[in-house]
């Protein structure tokens, strides 16, 4: 796949491997960086298992609390308790899931990239089916 | 047991008291204002991070030097961390989140010491620290885009009636953040330091039981161990994404429209 495509276009073909081959070193030279290195290995490490988990379960669980918390405030000020914690609370359940999306969208941003090749089912796995 | 209590390392105690303030005279009410192992550990996390960073880059060597490298890999680090989050623009709290983040590493790490108080398992000083990133983002997010820092809880490209629940929800879940972010640093750190004690303390319990029970203790001696090694990860990785977050939150007040 990656040498069909400079042959599909003539013209731009050198000029963007030229390229595409300097920003290859330049990214490779800046990844070598200690520090740099270390970063792009915690947000990788941050993907994995647990930590992923006990992320997703917080963002949810503190919005289900601050609502509630804030609903049982509000029903002492205006004093209708349960009817806005109960309203609050629901809030909360889809705060908590809107927090869960983002930062399910946030980890898959960060994720890298899968090699193209790897996602093309293998053909003798196919046979079997 | 005073030995296996796996509570007890988080206790509180008085070092020495700078006295009250506005006290009956006989000690009730009012302040007390007291120096405790708690505030004893913040000390000593920002005198050996400031020490440190001090020390190191004193020789400001182009070719640096083991230690000064350290200095460096810190800087770098949170350096890309901040542009990668909150871009360019966001460099300016690159000294806030800096400190922020050798903070909350080392009072984590520092936490990984026999008989250290790790500071961070209260929740007072993992909220004080959400808190102060919360008002920063705030101020910063009002000061820079005065009111439309409220179109952080209008997503665009929502027609009107929606907006009526979205934005509740939305300001909602901008008033989760502290508390996710208070509550998983300080959960992180008292669920592992209480896993770890309690496995530690099945060794010493176990071992008084004769030659079975020191066989037997060989397991959860193994499984302290293998907690220790993850809880090293875990308090390097909560301190990430404690300031990861903070970058993040940041980059709204910056750029508050989705």
């Amino acid at each position: 796949m990656a040498d069909s495509k400079p042959a599909k276009q003539p013209g731009t073909g050198s000029v963007r491997s030229e390229t595409g081959a300097l920003g290859d070193r330049i990214r490779r030279a800046k990844g070598k960086r200690p520090g740099v290195a270390a970063a792009a290995a915690m947000r990788q490490r941050e993907l994995t298992g647990a930590g992923r988990a006990f992320r997703m379960a917080s963002e949810f669980v503190a919005a289900v609390i601050v609502a509630t918390a804030l609903g049982l405030a509000l029903d002492a000020l205006f004093g209708t308790r349960p009817i806005l914690m109960i309203v609050l609370m629901m809030m909360g359940f889809a705060a908590g899931v809107l927090n869960v999306t983002r930062a399910a969208a946030e980890m898959n941003a960060n994720a890298p990239v899968p090699d193209p090749d790897k996602l093309v089912p293998v053909d003798e796995d196919d046979d079997d089916y | 047991m005073a030995g296996t209590d796996p509570i007890h390392q988080f206790r509180i105690t008085e070092l020495f008291s700078f006295g009250s303030v506005g006290s009956e005279g006989d000690g009730t009410g009012g302040f007390h204002l007291v120096f405790t192992n708690s505030a004893l550990f913040m000390v000593l996390t920002v005198v050996l991070i400031a020490g440190y960073l001090i020390l190191s880059t004193r020789g400001r060597g182009l070719v640096p030097s083991r230690l000064q490298l350290v200095s460096e890999m810190a800087y770098e680090f949170v350096a890309n961390m901040v542009r990668n989050s909150a871009g360019t623009e966001g460099m300016r709290f690159f000294p806030f989140v800096f400190t922020l983040f050798t903070f909350v590493l080392m009072a984590n790490m520092f936490g990984m010491f026999p008989y250290f108080f790790a500071v961070t398992s209260h929740l007072i000083i993992t909220a004080a620290l959400a808190l102060l990133v919360m008002a920063i983002v705030i101020t910063y997010g009002i000061y820079r885009n005065g009111l439309g820092f409220l179109k952080l809880f209008v997503p665009s490209g929502i027609p009107g009636p929606v907006l009526l629940l979205v934005v509740p929800i939305e300001i909602l879940s901008f008033l989760s953040r502290p508390v996710s972010l208070s509550l998983r640093l300080f959960g992180n750190i008292l669920a592992g330091h209480i896993v770890l004690k309690v496995f530690a303390g099945f060794v010493v319990s176990l071992t008084g039981l004769g030659l079975i029970g020191t066989l037997g203790a060989i397991l959860p001696l193994g499984m302290t161990i293998a907690l220790t090694g993850l809880e090293f990860l875990v308090a390097a990785l909560q301190a990430f994404v404690f300031t990861i977050l903070t970058c993040v939150y940041i980059n709204d007040a910056i750029h508050p429209g989705h």
